[in-house]
């Protein structure tokens, strides 16, 4: 990154690849239809590419670059959900399963259709990603212990829900 | 039924692990997405360095520009100010005091006279009130 800092675009290319599945997997968790997620990642990796020089190298990568990939995110559904109409919206959530997840990705969809968007972000980072609270704190621009409360409830709605629909004992 | 604290525990770590292990498994980069992204990138004007960029600059500047606007404007008010010319000798002022002369015009003799009418107008309230105060007192005792 600090080559790409420095004005050298070439090296930008390695840290597109690798980021390229990560970012998919994201944006397919969050609720970002297929058609979309090529723009957004074009969007994502460009505004990498122009913030290259506040990136400090003291800190992870990984946070800094999810913590622009879920701004650009936020200002895709911004800008999307009003002309969005209603049935369309179901059709864009029924569309929203990631490519290659199988039956075993029902657990997500499942919290998807019973968690809040703001619990199942929180979700999705901490299980999907597998960040420590502290980082998504980073990320999503909250404290700590905000995120571990969010978290707590989040976890909560979904044992409950899974009790209540008779999958109270997750499959071990 | 509730659960007891251990059970919940235990729960919460099988979700835990349940949705760890459910999560959708990262796949292969799309070469396709990568070039489209890295032409374009190759292609965007880099931005300018930090301190070459006009927003950057314009606040410090608008600070310097604004302390000088206030220091050349503190210099003019010093030069034009009476305050900072130096007195060339006392001002005019009479030393007699005005109130010197009040005595003149009050009778010492007369606001004796009144004040001791007054105390003595005061001394007669204050006996009918205690007067009256002991005879409403006493009618209510028998």
């Amino acid at each position: 990154m600090q080559a790409v800092a420095s004005g050298n675009a070439d090296a930008f290319n390695a840290i597109a690849e690798a980021l390229e599945p990560r970012l998919e997997r994201f944006f397919a968790q969050l609720g970002v239809p297929e058609a979309d997620r090529d723009d957004v990642y074009q969007e994502t990796c460009l505004r990498l590419y122009r913030k290259a020089h506040a990136y400090n190298p003291q800190r992870p990568f990984l946070p800094w670059a999810l913590t622009i990939a879920r701004h650009v995110m936020l200002n895709w559904h911004r800008a999307r959900k009003p002309t969005v109409a209603l049935e369309e919206a179901v059709n864009v959530a029924a569309d929203q399963r990631p490519p290659g997840a199988g039956a075993e990705a029902d657990l997500w969809q499942f919290a998807r259709a019973h968690v809040s968007e703001t619990g199942y972000e929180l979700l999705w980072l901490r299980y999907g990603e597998d960040l420590d609270p502290a980082i998504i704190a980073m990320i999503t621009h909250r404290s700590s212990v905000h995120v571990r409360v969010l978290l707590h409830r989040a976890r909560a709605i979904l044992a409950k829900a899974l009790e209540a629909d008779g999958k109270g004992q997750v499959q071990k | 039924m509730k659960l007891t604290r251990k059970q919940s525990h235990r729960s919460t770590e099988t979700l835990e692990e349940a949705l760890r292990r459910d999560a959708p498994p990262l796949g292969r980069a799309n070469p396709q997405r990568v070039a489209r992204v890295c032409t374009r990138i190759a292609t965007v004007r880099r931005p300018a360095p930090v301190f070459l960029r006009f927003h950057t600059l314009l606040r410090p500047l608008t600070r310097i520009a604004a302390g000088l606007v206030l220091l050349s404007g503190a210099a003019v008010l010093f030069k034009t100010s009476p305050c900072s010319k130096p007195l060339t000798g006392l001002p005019d002022i009479d030393p007699i005091p005005v109130l010197a002369h009040l005595n003149s015009f009050v009778d010492t003799r007369n606001v004796t006279g009144a004040l001791a009418t007054e105390s003595d107008n005061l001394i007669s309230d204050l006996t009918d009130l205690t007067t009256a105060l002991n005879d409403r007192s006493l009618a209510i005792l028998f």
